[in-house]
């Protein structure tokens, strides 16, 4: 047998990666002259390394637009409205062009009320009204990182827009998002403490509250995000085409819905209400850093659809971005390819003298250890690569928050393992009337193994993978009606390591742990899972 | 429609006619543009013909489609595989 067959990953080696570095050292040294001369790019920061006088001009800007907002709920420049980019497919706007005022909800530090900012269900405008479409994120696509990217290249002109003379407060013109790196440890309780400042317009109440659990920092681990920055091609991290034989990237799946329904929580489990709370913002800044990170481990070139229209509709007055050509019809925030090179764009990132990322050779080690400590292969370690992931390299093993409401057991065929393809688990949720989001653990054990989810060894010695599916109901997006949802996820490293050992010839299952975000989950939801092989690309 | 080659106007557009003014309010994107979808226009749904293949057929084993539609629940499986001739027929107006 061909050791390499079962190494979990490939990895650099020998001469040509020390011309790499040689390479990135003269490469990184240009880079900091450049920009260093060029003043214009701005750097985002950890909101951690804020200095007052920063945070300060920040909590003014969005200040600011919150109270514009108030004064007129369509004033582009507003909050709500740059919320409404995130998901909002329509909503009424007079014609005559005149101001809608709302008020402030003492209920919610200040925001909006629920009944002003939810964005209304899709119908067709009153009499004197026409409709305007702020936007409708991308998700479970290969648009999903660049959408968003869009959607912060106008957000920070609205935030730089709100008092650059500062009349009010510190000046705004220099603001950027600052980006919360939710890997590293918070610095508030479970969030970055300007997050939990209940006198700070950057608070928003209804967040999950408490101390990070254990699946809260498994899901954060900085070796999971590693992994997925350095060894997944674009389609596996960042999402496939539509049309395309996938649907979610594994980041998006694995880390980022998590991220929404169950360690920040509130208004952000549900697209249409996400960018209400202003952590999402912090939060997806720090997507946008990971989409940054993954360009410089691999290439914008990989990209796909780059020529794809993005939706969001944002004030004329605002800058487009480098080589915007408006497309017919409808107004757009541009094209996929005007978002690869954020220099370009006017801003970079300050890591702020620290690693903001684990490195290559931090998952080197990583997975030198495993290898090391598993020659086996799946199933027979006592923890699954993923499980490793997971808990840093740790012996924690697997100890899944998760309370499966839903448990199916298959048998299951190993695909063949063809070049061209890659082994990946299909789960079909039937159409329902009240859809939910829910998380679905995978594990993959012999036959004769009987499926104990409460027993932590089984869990971490045979979990495969672990996915979130993030409801798109809810008012103004999928209708809020019966849909089926179909999640597929590859498991082609746990399937090509039971290949390569000795385990081989045994009968194998899959079993799927379903858990619902809320109480709705009955087991006759799901058609059975299946393993069936998918295309590469 | 002769029986293998359906037209827009004639076996189409009554599939969408439930849909058309709630699908308004749903902007898509292609590489040339956006466009508010208008489910009576031919002109639109021959533009945006391939997304609506993806949703239309989202509901069927095998799909990836993030959004299948129609809302409330698949079409029939006739009337999908008539927008399907339609298409590969060469979408007659």
């Amino acid at each position: 047998m061909n050791p390499e067959i079962f190494r979990i990953r490939h990895r650099c080696a020998g001469p040509v990666s020390v011309l790499f570095t040689a390479f990135l050292a003269a490469s990184l040294l240009l880079t900091v002259l450049t920009v260093g001369a060029e003043a214009s790019v701005r750097m985002r920061k950890n909101i951690d390394d804020l200095t007052p006088q920063e945070l300060a001009a920040y909590e003014h800007a969005i200040d600011v637009m919150r109270q514009k907002s108030l004064a007129n709920k369509n004033d582009r420049a507003g909050y709500l409205w740059q919320a409404w980019v995130h998901n909002c497919n329509g909503v009424p706007v007079p014609d005559s062009g005149a101001a809608v005022p709302i008020a402030a909800d003492p209920a919610k530090n200040g925001w909006f009320s629920d009944a002003d900012a939810f964005c209304p269900r899709m119908k067709a405008p009153p009499a004197g009204f026409h409709t305007e479409h702020p936007g409708m994120c991308e998700h479970a696509k290969d648009l999903f990182l660049p959408w968003h990217r869009a959607e912060f290249f106008y957000y920070e002109q609205a935030l730089r827009a709100a008092d650059p003379e500062g009349r009010t407060g510190p000046s705004t013109r220099g603001v950027t998002v600052p980006y919360w790196n939710f890997t590293q440890t918070p610095t508030g309780v479970r969030f970055p403490k300007a997050f939990e400042n209940r006198e700070s317009p950057l608070f928003y109440p209804g967040r999950t509250e408490g101390p990070l659990t254990e699946e809260d920092r498994q899901r954060t681990s900085p070796y999971l995000l590693a992994y997925l920055i350095r060894d997944l091609k674009w389609p596996q991290f960042g999402g496939y085409q539509v049309g395309g034989p996938g649907n979610y990237g594994a980041f998006e799946a694995m880390i980022h819905n998590y991220m929404h329904d169950t360690y920040i929580g509130g208004v952000l489990d549900t697209p249409t209400t996400a960018g209400l709370d202003p952590i999402f913002f912090s939060y997806h800044a720090f997507i946008d850093y990971i989409l940054e990170e993954w360009i410089d481990s691999h290439a914008a070139s990989e990209i796909t659809s780059p020529n794809q229209y993005l939706r969001g509709q944002q004030s004329p007055a605002f800058q487009s971005p480098p080589g915007f050509v408006p497309g017919t019809g409808v107004q757009t925030m541009g094209q996929v390819k005007n978002y690869l090179d954020i220099k370009a764009l006017g801003y970079g990132f300050d890591g702020g003298g620290r690693p903001q990322f684990l490195s290559e050779a931090d998952l080197t080690r990583l997975t030198t250890a495993y290898d090391a400590e598993n020659k086996q292969g799946f199933g027979q370690a006592p923890q699954s690569f993923f499980t490793y992931l997971l808990s840093e390299g740790g012996a924690r093993g697997y100890h899944s928050g998760a309370t499966p409401a839903v448990v199916q057991s298959v048998p299951v065929v190993l695909p063949s393992g063809a070049p061209d393809s890659l082994a990946a688990v299909e789960l079909v949720r039937k159409p329902l009337h009240q859809g939910y989001s829910y998380q679905a653990d995978v594990y993959l054990h012999p036959a004769s193994v009987p499926a104990d989810l409460k027993d932590d060894a089984f869990r971490s010695r045979y979990l495969a993978t672990s996915v979130n599916y993030w409801e798109l109901s809810g008012p103004g997006h999928d209708h809020g009606d019966m849909t089926e949802t179909r999640l597929t996820a590859a498991v082609q490293q746990p399937v090509a390591s039971i290949q390569a050992g000795a385990l081989r010839k045994e009968a194998w299952m899959m079993t799927v742990g379903i858990t619902p975000a809320g109480p709705a989950a009955r087991p006759d939801d799901f058609d059975q899972p299946r393993l069936t092989a998918i295309p590469a690309q | 429609m002769t029986m293998d080659r359906p037209s827009f106007e004639q076996d189409i557009r009554p599939i969408f006619a439930p849909y058309v003014a709630c699908m308004k309010n749903v902007v898509l994107t292609d590489d040339d543009g956006a466009a508010e979808m208008d489910l009576a226009s031919y002109d639109c749904v021959v533009r945006f013909h391939q997304p609506i293949r993806v949703a239309l057929t989202g509901y069927r084993p095998g799909s990836t489609a993030p959004h299948p539609m129609p809302p409330g629940g698949a079409l029939p499986d006739d009337k999908i595989d008539l927008f399907l001739m339609w298409v590969e027929t060469g979408m007659a107006r």
